[in-house]
């Protein structure tokens, strides 16, 4: 460890003296604090837009926000109410169900480690940043989901305006602006909350970036192992420090969108999803990205049932099941038709066998992902409740 | 690691000296050289749309993905005299000494890649001399970077295609494809790595191939990487049979690896390897 102190002190006095020229300045004791990162070494930074700046302040609005059922058009659900905590921010529904009752036709997406991934949803290459992404699920109609769009920008805000308590929040926020409740800065507060909703806290992490090596058991080991093999090939998708192909953070030049046909259906004979999901194939249209969703991270998965895009899986064996066999094969009902003969099928999906040990193994490890930690922390939790 | 992470401080701090402290230019006889790669299959380039026959079989294949790093770059004279090439430090495509030449850029079977693409090195050479007659570096990169996690190194050793695991570190080589309907994987790395967590003490397969070349130019033609030449001991067929056909993903005792290995030069099982015949001048 200690070498690693010095690195850092090494680099900390370096951008500190070393090419730094004198402004002048000093307003440490004024206005919202920086957002203090709390990383392992060796984890970098998530990429923060230059015009939402992550302070600690603007990070408590957005939590209030996200939490305020005030921010669906007829009041009964917030954010939260598709993205819980204890679930690391999914909601243990296959189809997410929104403010009017009206069903998503995709599970909610978790939110660990939200600020590191480069596309957001399922097959979403078009929002590529939270302050981008927020809206759809406010104002979006199809499917309706918090169902703002009933409202006049001027009706969402005077909900809170006159509100002593976000009169407040907003202010230090936003304490250079004389009327800061405004829709921007209130997309802004609440992307700048999912960017705090960092994870790096699990067994798997203490054993990786603290080098501790009782945080895994002798079976979670063995499961990391399979996981990083070439053999299950788990890892080419699911990953680097957030397991995930799709990856950004400060300092990333090449940051890439990554979506792949996993073979979960194959209902044509011809590689066809059904129709009300198709992923990246409904943006582009383009036959090849027939079924190819974005792999997400791994962490916290256990808690995240059902599984998929589409919730189709229930349990962890089920997903075992589905990539031991290559593809999932559904043989009745309207979906019927092999996965694993998809032609737009990643060629990374060729199948394993598992012994029993093995499936125990693996399992074990990818519970080994949960950062309990995460889904208690009282700073990503439901303010109104405490 | 720990070691040479303070090592990587070190040099830092050194660099940071240099850059800022008013004496960071150039000594007057340092030359800038730039050296351009070319990835071939046979005498065509590289595509991520186009089909081509590899293999003894020359059997189809597409390509989705063709990325790799190269360090310890040097220049060979006429006379024998070896000049190392300091590489420079964008922290985009160069940084700490190791460099990263890519070819995809996301159009066609490429989706999942990124636009940018890099075919030249550029560094600094005491000396310009006009008789370099062959070039000299190292597939990969040095093991006390290899291992050091993505959050302590610049571009283009952060790349997240390009990680591979916490034991093996980067990989060196990444060449994606399908070869008719199974996947065509080349991931070059080192294997047989020991140690807990991030914390890698030693890799009994490092795998980094010394290319040198002679008899050419590096400076006025490319240097060519040969994706037939790196197949042409392997035969591609049967993938409908045999999903693996194509896969090589640096692990002992394969059949496809063993072929690869060779044509980079490097030993596997058996064979000691020595002679490199998918680097080669442009003919």
């Amino acid at each position: 460890m200690r070498a690693r102190w010095i690195l850092l002190l090494a680099l900390a006095f370096a951008t500190n003296v070393g090419c730094s020229e004198p402004d002048g300045q000093d307003n440490a004791d004024t206005g919202p604090q920086p957002y203090k990162w709390e990383l392992p070494e060796g984890v970098p930074e998530p990429a923060v837009p230059e015009d939402n700046p992550v302070t600690l302040e603007k990070a408590e609005l957005g939590r209030h926000l996200f939490y305020d059922k005030r921010l669906s058009g007829n009041e009964t659900q917030a954010c939260a109410g598709c993205h819980k905590q204890e679930l690391a921010f999914t909601d243990g529904l296959a189809e997410a169900l929104g403010s009017t009752g009206q069903a998503h036709f995709r599970s909610s997406m978790g939110l660990t480690n939200i600020a590191y991934s480069s596309t957001l949803g399922w097959a979403g290459p078009a929002t590529p940043t939270l302050e981008r992404q927020a809206p759809i699920p406010m104002f979006g109609d199809d499917p309706v989901e918090l169902g703002l769009s009933v409202l006049s920008e001027e009706e969402i805000l005077e909900r809170f305006r006159g509100d002593a308590l976000y009169e407040e929040l907003f202010a230090r926020a936003y304490p250079d602006q004389e009327e800061p409740i405004t829709l921007d800065n209130l997309i802004a507060a609440i992307a700048t909350f999912e960017r705090t909703l960092v994870s790096f806290n699990s067994p798997f992490d203490r054993y990786i970036f603290d080098e501790e090596a009782t945080a895994l058991t002798e079976s979670e080991r063995r499961g990391m192992d399979l996981f990083f093999s070439e053999r299950l090939e788990c890892f080419h998708c699911h990953g680097g420090f957030n397991l995930s192909d799709s990856i950004t953070h400060e300092g990333l030049v090449f940051e890439s969108q990554a979506f792949h046909n996993t073979g979960l259906y194959n209902i044509d004979f011809e590689g066809g999803y059904p129709e009300r999901d198709r992923g990246l194939y409904d943006i582009t249209g383009v036959a090849e990205d027939m079924g190819k969703f974005k792999a997400p991270t791994l962490r916290n998965i256990a808690v995240t049932a059902p599984f998929f895009h589409d919730g189709s899986a229930e349990t962890l064996d089920d997903v075992l099941d589905h990539y031991e066999r290559g593809g999932r094969a559904i043989t009745s009902g309207e979906y019927v038709g092999d996965g694993a003969q998809n032609p737009y099928k990643s060629e990374l999906i060729t199948g394993f066998l598992l012994s029993d040990q093995e499936r125990e193994d693996l399992k074990a490890f990818l519970n080994a992902l949960t950062d309990q930690s995460f889904l208690e922390d009282p700073r990503f939790s439901d303010p109104f409740e405490e | 690691m720990k070691r040479t992470l303070s090592v990587a401080s070190l040099l830092a701090l050194a660099l940071l000296a240099i850059s800022c402290g008013g004496g960071g230019e150039p000594e007057p006889d340092f030359e800038s050289v730039s050296l351009e790669f070319a990835a071939l299959i046979g005498d065509k380039a590289f595509s991520c749309e186009d089909t081509f026959q590899l293999g003894s079989a020359n059997t189809d294949v597409t390509f989705s993905e063709l990325k790799f790093y190269v360090h310890d770059v040097e220049l060979v004279r006429s006379n024998g005299e070896v000049v190392k090439v300091t590489l420079d430090e964008d922290e985009v495509w160069q940084a700490r000494g190791v460099a990263m030449l890519d070819f995809e850029d996301k159009t066609g079977n490429c989706a999942n890649g990124t636009t940018q693409t890099n075919n030249t090195i550029t560094g600094k050479v005491d000396g310009l001399h006009d008789d370099y007659t062959g070039v000299n570096f190292t597939l990969g990169i040095p093991f006390e970077l290899n291992h050091a996690d993505v959050g302590a190194l610049p571009s283009p050793l952060n790349v997240p295609t390009m990680f591979w695991s916490w034991q093996g570190g980067r990989k060196f080589i990444r060449l994606d494809g399908r070869v008719e309907e199974a996947g065509l994987r080349f991931h070059l790395g080192s294997t047989a790595c020991q140690g807990e967590g991030n914390e890698v003490t030693n890799c009994s397969n490092p795998n980094r191939a010394d290319i040198s070349l002679d008899g050419l130019d590096p400076i006025g033609s490319p240097i060519v990487f040969d994706i037939a030449k790196l197949y042409e001991d392997v035969d591609l067929s049967g993938s409908a049979d045999n999903q693996s056909v194509g896969v090589c993903m640096s692990a002992p005792d394969t059949v496809t690896c063993e072929g690869i290995f060779g044509s980079l030069g490097l030993s596997y099982g058996d064979n000691a390897g020595g002679t490199v015949s998918a680097f080669r001048g442009m003919e």
